[in-house]
């Protein structure tokens, strides 16, 4: 049997940027894709995406965390303050005597120390500028979504606008809207059932990597 | 001579072809000056505004406003609410927090309200002609409260003499009957500001001007109640109710806008107990409106209400538009009076309720500002409380009443409802208008 879905011909692209639009769009996917529309998400779930909610099944996930985590800003800073000293203490741990004892305790004030910076350093410097560098990593990547073929691009949040925009020039005839609203798919008949309860399935992780 | 005619500015950024709340006072208000010789030039909102952003409108809603009134839409910015990213600007494209911070901080700082864009414009825009030829007097309607900053400015910068008209109150939240903002809001100042220079502020009910007077006594001489009132030309045509046939099933209709603050779960579980007791176990409710006042909102107010399923005897009619109305009147015996109302909320439709002379059944926490105006009316049901039980009780009654449609009362009704039309409730603040206005510029 033809899943109706293959048949109808629009297709959104959701971008989100921060974890906390992800509760916001659920229902909009829930809506549009019981209305048929085929989905796709392109998400920067590199930093500050802790237990983010599950996007739903049927949507076509791909993922810049990856892409950002390269970023020269981002990698620099998780290299010389997280990771290199982390991996270094880590593997002194593992030493026998006083030593790996001292190691341990340098550890474990290494991390708070740098979750503190992270908080503290990192964040207010990058924040501002995230959307910015997520954008340029994003636009060497938008191949896979095939944006040509979307009808709809669905800008979760403020972070995201800048790619957005930057796509209005890149295609003048694909719909760039901050609007989570149902809009030109109000109409649509709804051809599937929305899953409801906690145990919905969710897209599968890992999400691909582009 | 037209020139010896005074000239009204009207501010109303909501004004037809909008079908928004409170949109019938704007166009009754505009239409009796009119009507009593005044020159009347409204400012409201481009139709833009109202097709992109809130989606209400309806086109032959703004053919019935008098052909006498000029009309003008000063720009309004769409910041807000623009969500087509490709009108965003190369600013807003790259930096959207920066330019919604900004937006907010002037919003904050220089007046706080939504639409002060619209005030500015509405500002500029009234000086300019005000120099070609001089307005009498300013009327605002709030809300958007910025209506009243462009009033306080316009007056300031003119010296003519400005009035506030609190459709909706502003600094009190009407529905939890407490303030609306924290003490250290700007609104609390401009308001402040505002009352004091007004040479007038109308007041939908008694309990708001109380509140407003209490609040700013050194503006409470000059506060004025206006109450809203039902429109003669819907009920022109509509012959008394007669007894509902005996084996015909009774209507029980909601004539309004649905929204949330309303007990509609209430009314819909009522009804239901009503049949199920045997008494008009054949009924039916109607429910005639729209869901909320902007559009793309349905969905979820069917959700949140209990109206996504069908429910049995309980049909949804649909919007109907004004000129129409009185066609959902005559196919209904009992009507539903339902309304999230506090002490400060009186509603437009109790008085076109009322005028219909039919049985009315209060849905709503007593104490609501709109019983001041049923009192006296021999068809109005009041439950016990607002259990559904009560509720149901208090709907057979006034089918019962429907079944016998005393011509006696009904003529009482309409009598009681006839003293609440909108030009008796506009008489008295046209009269004192137009002596503001002498008193000022002696003819």
């Amino acid at each position: 049997m033809t899943d109706p879905r293959e048949a109808a011909p629009d297709r959104v692209v959701l971008v989100l940027f921060h974890k906390n639009s992800v509760r916001r769009a659920v229902p909009f996917i829930d809506a549009v894709a019981a209305r048929g529309v085929r989905v796709s998400a392109l998400v920067a779930d590199g930093l500050g995406w802790h237990n983010p909610p599950p996007l739903p099944a049927g949507v076509e996930v791909y993922s810049l965390g990856r892409a950002e985590s390269r970023r020269p800003f981002v990698w620099t800073y998780t290299a010389l303050v997280e990771r290199i000293p982390g991996g270094v203490l880590r593997r002194l741990e593992h030493l026998p005597g006083p030593l790996g004892r001292a190691a341990g305790k340098a550890g474990r004030v290494q991390r708070k120390i740098a979750g503190r910076l992270r908080r503290r350093v990192f964040w207010p410097v990058y924040r501002p500028l995230r959307s910015h560098a997520v954008r340029r990593a994003a636009l060497r990547r938008l191949g896979p979504l095939e944006l040509d073929t979307a009808s709809r691009l669905v800008l979760a949040d403020d972070a995201a606008v800048p790619l957005g925009w930057t796509l209005t020039k890149r295609h003048p005839r694909l719909d760039v809207t901050r609007s989570l609203h149902l809009g030109p798919y109000q109409d649509h008949p709804v051809i599937a059932p929305v899953p409801e309860g906690p145990d919905r399935p969710a897209a599968p992780r890992p999400y691909r990597q582009l | 001579m037209r020139s010896d005619r005074p000239r009204l500015l009207y501010l109303a950024f909501f004004f037809p072809p909008s079908r928004a709340s409170g949109v019938f006072r704007a166009r009754a208000t505009a239409d009796h000056f009119a009507a009593k010789g005044w020159d009347v030039t409204v400012f409201k909102a481009p139709d833009d505004y109202y097709e992109r952003v809130t989606g209400s409108i309806d086109p032959e809603f703004a053919a019935s406003v008098d052909p006498r009134v000029e009309i003008a839409a000063p720009p309004v910015s769409h910041f807000k609410w623009e969500t087509d990213v490709r009108r965003y600007g190369r600013f807003r494209g790259n930096f959207p927090v920066l330019a919604r911070r900004l937006n907010d901080f002037l919003h904050l700082k220089v007046f706080p309200d939504n639409y002060l864009s619209w005030g500015v414009s509405s500002l500029r825009e009234a000086l300019r002609r005000h120099r070609k030829r001089p307005f009498d007097m300013v009327v605002a309607t709030g809300n958007p409260f910025a209506a009243f900053g462009a009033a306080w400015a316009f007056g300031k910068l003119t010296g003519r003499p400005f009035v506030v008209d609190y459709r909706d109150s502003w600094t009190l939240s009407q529905f939890k009957n407490e303030p609306a903002f924290p003490p250290d809001h700007p609104a609390w100042k401009w308001e402040r500001r505002i009352l004091r220079s007004a040479a007038a502020s109308l007041h939908v009910n008694r309990n708001m001007l109380d509140w407003y007077a209490e609040r700013y006594p050194e503006a409470a001489d000059r506060m004025q109640v206006v109450l809203n009132g039902w429109d003669p030309e819907v009920f022109a045509e509509t012959a008394d109710p007669a007894p509902a046939d005996e084996h015909r099933p009774l209507a029980f209709s909601f004539i309004g806008t649905i929204t949330l603050v309303q007990p509609i779960r209430e009314m819909l579980e009522a009804f239901r107990l009503m049949r199920e007791s045997g008494r008009h176990a054949d009924a039916s409710l109607d429910l005639y409106g729209h869901y909320g006042f902007f559009a793309g909102g349905e969905t979820v107010l069917r959700t949140e209400l209990g109206l996504a399923d069908p429910i049995d005897g309980v049909n949804y009619r649909g919007a109907v538009p004004k000129p129409r109305i009185a066609e959902a009147y005559d196919a209904t015996d009992v009507l539903l009076f339902v309304t999230g109302g506090s002490k400060y909320v009186t509603t437009g439709k109790v008085f076109e309720y009322m005028a219909s002379g039919k049985p009315i059944v209060s849905i709503h926490e007593p104490g609501c500002a709109a019983e001041e105006v049923l009192r006296g009316y021999p068809l109005w049901f009041v439950p016990a409380s607002l259990d559904p039980a009560d509720i149901a009780a208090a709907l057979a009654d006034a089918g019962d009443a429907a079944r016998k449609a005393d011509p006696a009362v009904t003529a009482q009704a309409r009598a009681h409802a006839a003293a609440f039309t909108r030009g008796n409730a506009l008489e008295g603040f046209e009269q004192w208008a137009r002596d503001t206005v002498a008193e000022r510029k002696p003819r």
